[in-house]
């Protein structure tokens, strides 16, 4: 395993998904949690604040990291570290910014991008009672998929024998399920939408 | 079932992988299309859902991550924050420690000086005395030669004043640097006696009650009794060092404490060696102290090893 990364070695993991992008974020996690931990608690937080921080934070950091027009201006790891604190700032309301505050777009309009209403809890609880109506299999496909493996892989994980075409089909059906269910369910979809522009 | 090529568009878009013309264009259709904006709510829904499962995913890769880490982010700061306070909490005992055994040591000494200004006092007062003896001795014995002074009038006054000239001699022998306040000071509270097995002896019971009841004075008496041949001999080494010790009577305290340890080397060599230096230290046997404090320190499960080290210099 690769010990250290350059940033935009990190980058190009992130982007490229899969086993790659596992790599990086492990690196990334055990190298950049302590700052951001340390960060937290200086400005009044805690662990465990700092930790549900991450967890939330993490996705729409790396989805805004491998859009085509992200410009890295800062460190990675600074960058993260202050996605991370407006994260907290705003599930604690704080009226102080967090420490690490950075002249960014990229970082400007992190909270409010429809990535951050997913990480709102009650709309996260909600998706994750609707994905439970799929079963183990499907679930794991649109996991894979959403972790950014290539359809070769995600065939060779679930051992499809017709490779990477049955791969996509699988996930396409799978995909459709969940919308069908969604569409049979008019109030539940009323519900999302109402609960994604709150 | 919706076109799998607009299907397909449709996710491109949302995870912001078209080209920005190609998006602005489908944005238009959404913006005139309910059923293509209907599809793209529905879409963009289930690609949340696909995220969460993502996400939990990824929550239980960062619980093992950080489990795998040897030094939990937050915690050391924790541990710190613990270890600052219990360290600053030490720190405060052992000053406050440092302060009460100084200011003992301090209010020891000070009594130390004052005995030693009355003692040369006392000796000034005795010379003086003796020389207005001598003084009239003198002008007696030549009187005497002269008058004939009667011979037992001189020889009284000559063994008065070989009497004060002893005494004189013998508070000028005390050793000034003997430090009695500093070795009762430091001395652990006495023994108890009474609960160590029923004595047949009556003079024993008695000097054990005594003892306990911090008449040391007494216990001594009551011990010295008995004859050196008495069956209660082993009982009496093993109480009248401590009865001397505590009487203040250190010089004689000395060899009963060396005549313990003799006796019982396993059971008392530690208190026998820690009471000798402080009778040494009492008497003012500077080098044997130093010797046995050395012994004593080199020794950190000694029992009476803060005892050797809390000790002024010597």
């Amino acid at each position: 395993m690769k010990t250290t990364f350059s940033d935009q070695q990190l980058i190009q993991a992130f982007r490229g998904g899969g086993h790659a992008r596992h790599r990086a974020w492990a690196y990334a996690y055990k190298s950049w949690s302590s700052r951001v931990v340390g960060v937290i608690i200086q400005r009044g937080g805690t662990r465990e604040e700092a930790m549900d921080a991450i967890q939330d934070a993490y996705g729409p950091f790396e989805r805004r990291i491998c859009r085509l027009d992200f410009e890295l201006r800062h460190q990675l790891s600074t960058y993260f570290v202050a996605c991370v604190c407006r994260k907290w700032a705003r599930s604690k309301k704080c009226r102080h910014p967090p420490m690490v505050e950075l002249d960014d777009r990229h970082v400007a309009d992190f909270a409010e991008s429809v990535e951050a209403d997913i990480a709102q809890s009650e709309l996260a609880q909600a998706l994750d009672a609707t994905m439970a109506h799929l079963g183990e299999r499907c679930r794991t496909i649109l996991r894979l998929f959403m972790e950014g493996y290539l359809m070769r892989e995600i065939a060779e994980k679930m051992g499809f024998s017709g490779g990477e075409q049955v791969a996509k089909n699988e996930k396409r059906k799978c995909q459709e399920r969940y919308e069908k269910f969604l569409s049979e369910h008019p109030t539940i979809v009323d519900h999302l939408i109402h609960l994604r522009h709150d | 079932m919706t076109d799998p090529y607009l299907r397909d568009r449709i996710e491109q878009f949302l995870l912001g992988q078209l080209p920005p013309e190609e998006a602005a264009r489908l944005e238009v259709d959404i913006a005139s299309d309910p059923a293509l904006a209907k599809q793209v709510a529905l879409q963009r829904l289930a690609l949340m859902g696909m995220q969460r499962l993502a996400a939990r995913d990824m929550r239980e890769h960062f619980e093992r991550w950080d489990a795998e880490m040897p030094d939990k982010p937050g915690e050391n700061g924790k541990l710190w924050r613990w270890a600052t306070i219990v360290l600053a909490v030490l720190l405060g005992t052992a000053v406050y420690q440092y302060q009460q055994t100084k200011n003992a040591f301090q209010k020891a000494q000070e009594l130390e000086q004052r005995q030693i200004a009355a003692r040369d006092t006392l000796i000034a007062a005795l010379r003086a005395d003796y020389q207005r003896t001598a003084v009239t001795l003198d002008s007696l014995l030549t009187a005497d030669r002269k008058q004939g002074i009667p011979a037992d009038d001189t020889k009284r006054l000559r063994l008065e004043l070989d009497k004060k000239e002893e005494r004189l001699r013998a508070l000028e022998r005390q050793d000034s640097r003997g430090r009695p306040q500093v070795a009762m000071l430091a001395a652990p509270p006495p023994p108890r006696f009474r609960g160590s097995g029923e004595a047949v002896n009556p003079v024993i019971r008695r000097a054990r009650t005594a003892f306990d009841n911090s008449d040391y004075d007494e216990a001594v008496q009551q011990l010295t009794t008995l004859g050196a041949d008495d069956p209660s001999q082993a009982q009496v080494r093993l109480l009248l060092p401590y009865a001397l010790f505590y009487a203040g009577r250190f010089n004689e305290a000395i060899p009963a404490f060396i005549a313990l340890w003799e006796t019982d080397p396993d059971n008392e060599t530690m208190n026998a060696q820690g009471y000798l230096l402080l009778c040494h230290i009492a008497v003012g046997n500077v080098r044997e102290a130093r010797q046995l404090q050395l012994t004593i320190l080199q020794q950190p499960k000694h029992k009476f090893y803060a005892t050797a080290k809390s000790l002024p210099e010597l």
